[in-house]
């Protein structure tokens, strides 16, 4: 029963549109006749329609999936997205870009700060700004802060879909000790416009990166404490693995990007395979899937997993950019009206979920022509149409979670 | 618009590998397709025609020397043209690999610094039909419907091509150029982004 | 219950003139009511408790501002939902819908009325004590079936579906778990069998032979899962089903299920207690705590024992992932059905042989064991 799940069905077009549920045998109409014969004429069975979202627990915000079950069992699913949609690209056509930038911010409100890194870089290189290399090491430490917390969401987040909660609530000790962090540095919790076009708003200060060193420290030391609470718990890997399998092939061909790409196998990350900004200067590991403690490829456990090794993973390079920051400016020097010349440019980075792209079309005037954003849970979360069908309501909730959507970002 | 003929033979310096590459499999594979390119610079290109297009991504997905197994974005850009001229629409297609990662050739850094392909479909605005490349890539599917929902771009041989991310109802497509903004939506007055 | 108040009849001549089945009556409301109280109460505070160590566990605090350390936060509770809105969903069943509380209230407060709180302090003693709990506990689904089904709520249906399943199946490993202890005692009132395990700890039907150390905890587990307690609260389950079967209900009629949920817990706490761990006797020899007076700690001394498997009980909620309802389903009937029902076998054969571990005395191997079937007695 555990992996009645995942349907290795081709991208058949026809197939998809009527939903035959792939993988699960239909019900004959003989078979269904006969149990009809069995119940007698009056009683019929049927499927129940389900409408999980756009308000339940289980969908990490207005998400909404319709799905058709048969008992526990999802036969058919339909995600529909778009009710947090914020017009991110229309704006972006009618403000300039320096105003652009803190709506960024607000597509992946969990990754803030790597938005605005990728966005910043689109910019800079569509602008030809140099950024002052202090300011690309201040983004670095910063963007990496960010992925620890939005891991830390994830994986406490995960818990809480599976009915763990306290797992959720320490980690939120450490999140919210980061987010104090970052909210001394920019001066907002959740959203910081922080890296602006040409640097960063503001230098570390002494003080800051003391309270960096000891949250760092607190981290390392908590991460096995977490671990033993969900990573090594018999139930959660009963939970997760085996469970919502998105293999290599599946994800490669759905656009999965990030954690998910990762766990099916594929070694592949942008910071490490198209570094950008100073990220070719450390040394870090790119965890992928395997099947060792429990699990296989591309299933849940693998993907919580991937997300735990890379925190351990982001700290590694905040120590090691801040070993080898160097000194000098945050800030290139910046016109009070930025016009970027004409031209396309296509920018694309690591963020916590996956690889998030910004296509800006500039024609020379103070606003973009077109700004395009390739938000990495869009396509995290269109995979499940297609990995849903015939799984456990239980693991549907699994699967959404170990996805770690957000929103904000596939709407935008 | 210009024709085929004037590909370079030798690659410049600052042309981009990996757009190269795609390039000379198209150019063997797919000849008459291959409509104009743009091998320099931060943004290179590679515009294709819009007939084919499914077999002609299936080429670059299976092809040894591309294995563009990604289309990570699908992007439609409103071009409107001047009097007469009804203009065109843009969609262009972002593709990269997983399977060249050892590849180091393929990785060797142009001015973009990042191993992605963008290919470009133009078609006019009156009649924007563009062929699904679903089959191709399963993740093209909520691409194209966003691409349809805000710019109007009709991805023709697939099914299912409703607005994504508005209300099925919603006037026009909101992405386009001469798109103007209702005064009010089911009651709900409307500010237009240009007044805030 | 009875003798106490023919005792007090005979001691007082204004209540001579009165019909004594009045004075029944008014005895049985009365007992009635203050175990209802007691049992409401100890279920607020039971909330209270598992408020607080939750926070403990979590890394936060917890209620602490009503009343000291918060003890009282269940009342200002009970105000709060006191007075939120009544809604009756539109589409529900109005009748049925009204019931299911009550019924689920009945099933979890009712069972308490044989329940041997200390030496004689018990509402009413009777013969088939355990039996009448395991009944009327399973009235609770019924009630459970009724709120799902009257909703006319999808998720209700779904969460009143899989309580359904889960419930009815662990009665089985539950019931049989039990009935490993009544074997063992040979008797199946509850004030009998606490009063087997008077004495050293040893004589604690937990520690008397192999049977009743894995019948307990069988017993607890199942108790656990059709106490729809975490990590098998799939009934409920808030990240998939909302609030399964009670997800329509506001104010006080959530509030009963909420308070039947805690007393369906003492309740099953209480009662291990009582069946394995020797109810009110303490377990050092030579203090037995039945004596008149001594009665109330005895009650004190299963308090304790109750506080420490609640303790148990929450401990397990906050620390362990949901499982899924398969493996619920598996659990159940793989793993502690056979389990139980090797115990009874095992508490047979132990009983039949006459083997009385650790100098505890079985209660009824008299006629019929072993030693008489070799002795040619009747088989």
């Amino acid at each position: 029963m555990s992996d009645a799940g995942h349907t290795p069905g081709g991208g058949d077009v026809a197939e998809r549109d009527v939903y035959t549920g792939a993988g699960e045998p239909a019900p004959s109409p003989s078979s269904v006749h006969e149990r009809q014969e069995l119940v007698g004429r009056d009683l019929r069975t049927e499927e129940l329609v389900l409408n999980i979202g756009p308000q339940h627990p289980a969908t990490h915000g207005v998400l909404r999936v319709v799905i058709k079950t048969d008992g526990e069992f999802v036969r058919e699913l339909e995600p529909h997205v778009g009710n947090l949609h914020r017009c991110a690209e229309k704006i972006g056509e009618s403000v300039p870009y320096y105003q652009w930038l803190p709506y960024v911010d607000r597509m992946d409100y969990l990754a803030a700060m790597c938005n605005e890194h990728v966005a910043a870089m689109a910019i800079e290189k569509l602008g030809g700004v140099e950024v002052p290399e202090r300011a690309e090491y201040c983004r670095v430490i910063i963007a990496e802060v960010q992925r620890i917390l939005s891991h830390l969401m994830a994986i406490g987040v995960y818990g809480l879909d599976l009915g763990a909660f306290t797992p959720f609530l320490h980690q939120f000790r450490e999140r919210e000790r980061g987010m104090d962090l970052l909210d001394h540095i920019s001066g907002g919790r959740l959203l910081y416009h922080y890296i602006q076009i040409g640097g960063v708003k503001r230098d570390f200060s002494r003080e800051w990166l003391d309270e960096l060193d000891a949250w760092l420290a607190s981290v390392e030391r908590r991460l096995p404490e977490y671990n033993t609470l969900l990573l090594n718990n018999r139930v959660f890997q009963q939970r997760t693995a085996h469970i919502g399998l998105i293999n290599e092939e599946t994800a490669k061909r759905w656009g999965v990007t990030g954690p998910g790409l990762r766990a099916a196998g594929v070694d592949w990350d942008l910071r490490r395979d198209v570094p950008y900004s100073v990220y070719d200067r450390f040394e870090f590991e790119v965890p992928c899937g395997e099947s060792g403690i429990a699990g296989e490829l591309g299933d849940c456990f693998n993907r919580h997993w991937i997300r735990v090794r890379e925190v351990e993973e982001s700290l590694k390079i905040i120590r090691q950019a801040l070993a080898q920051m160097p000194e000098g400016p945050t800030m290139a020097k910046m016109p009070k009206s930025f016009k970027a010349p004409k031209g396309e440019i296509y920018v694309r980075g690591e963020n916590p979920r996956g690889e998030l792209g910004v296509y800006i079309v500039s024609d020379g005037k103070p606003t973009a022509y077109r700004i395009r954003c390739r938000g990495p849970s869009f396509s995290n979360i269109a995979v499940i149409t297609e990995v849903a069908r015939g799984t456990m309501i239980a693991d549907l909730v699994a699967l959404i979670g170990s996805q770690d959507i957000v929103l904000g970002e596939v709407d935008r | 618009m210009a024709d085929a003929p004037e590909e370079p033979e030798t690659p410049a310096s600052n042309a981009d590998p990996v757009t190269e590459r795609a390039l000379g499999v198209l150019e063997t594979e797919h000849a008459d397709s291959v409509v104009a390119s743009e091998m320099t610079g931060a943004h290179p290109w590679i515009q294709v025609k819009a007939e084919g297009l499914a077999d002609l991504m299936r080429t670059l997905r299976d092809h040894d020397d591309t294995q563009l197994d990604c289309c990570h974005l699908i992007t439609g850009v409103d071009y409107p043209g001047k009097g007469k001229d009804v203009g065109e629409i843009e969609v262009l297609y972002h593709l990269c690999s997983y399977a060249k990662r050892e590849d180091a050739a393929y990785f060797k850094r142009a001015e973009k610094n990042d191993p992605w392909v963008a290919i470009k479909v133009r078609v006019p605005r009156d009649a924007p039909n563009v062929p699904t490349v679903m089959e191709v890539w399963t993740g093209a599917d909520w691409h194209e419907r966003e691409t349809y929902d805000l710019v109007g771009v009709r991805f023709t041989g697939r099914p299912d091509l409703r607005r994504i991310l508005l209300p099925e109802d919603w006037p026009g497509h909101p992405l386009r150029k001469d798109w103007e903004t209702p005064a009010s939506y089911h009651g709900i007055p409307i500010i237009a982004p240009e007044d805030l | 219950m009875q003798a106490w108040l023919d005792s007090l009849i005979a001691g007082s001549e204004l209540l001579q003139q009165v019909p004594a089945g009045l004075i029944y009556t008014i005895g049985i409301l009365g007992a009635c009511t203050l175990v209802l109280l007691f049992a409401s109460l100890l279920a607020g505070e039971v909330v209270w408790l598992e408020r607080r160590v939750a926070g403990r566990m979590q890394a936060r605090i917890g209620p602490n501002r009503v009343g000291p350390q918060g003890l009282l936060q269940f009342l200002a509770d009970g105000l709060k939902l006191l007075g939120k809105e009544d809604i009756i969903p539109a589409t529900a069943d109005k009748a049925v819908f009204l019931m299911a509380p009550v019924i689920v209230f009945m099933g979890a407060f009712a069972a308490y009325c044989v329940m041997p709180f200390g030496y004689g302090l018990v509402p009413a003693d009777m013969n088939l004590g355990l039996f009448l709990i395991l009944s009327i506990t399973s009235i609770e689904v019924v009630g459970v079936i009724m709120a799902g089904w009257a909703s006319n709520s999808k998720w209700s249906i779904l969460g009143a579906m899989r309580e359904v399943a889960q419930m009815v199946s662990y009665e089985i490993p539950l019931g049989i778990a039990a009935l490993s202890v009544a074997i063992l005692a040979g008797t199946l009132n509850l004030t009998d069998i606490t009063l087997q395990q008077g004495g050293g700890i040893w004589n604690w039907y937990v520690f008397r032979g192999p049977f009743g150390f894995i019948g307990f905890f069988a017993f607890f587990i199942a108790a656990l899962a059709s106490l729809k307690r975490a990590p098998f609260d799939l009934p409920e389950a808030e990240s998939e089903l909302v609030a399964g079967f009670h997800t329509e209900y506001t104010g006080f009629r959530f509030a009963i299920f909420f308070l039947a949920e805690y007393a369906g817990m003492i309740l099953f706490a209480m009662l291990t207690s009582v069946l394995f761990l020797g109810g009110w006797y303490t377990g050092i020899p030579g203090i037995e705590l039945d004596g008149a007076g001594s009665r109330w700690i005895g009650f004190g001394v299963l308090f304790a024992k109750t506080s420490f498997l609640l303790f148990v009980m929450i401990w397990v909620r906050w620390s362990l992932p949901r499982f899924r309802i398969d493996r619920v389903m598996y659990l159940c009937y793989k793993v502690l059905l056979p389990i139980s029902v090797l115990c009874v076998v095992g508490a047979a054969a132990q009983v039949w042989l006459g083997i009385t571990l650790a100098g505890g005395t079985l209660a009824a191997p008299g006629e019929g064991g072993f030693a008489d079937w070799l002795a040619g007695g009747r088989p």
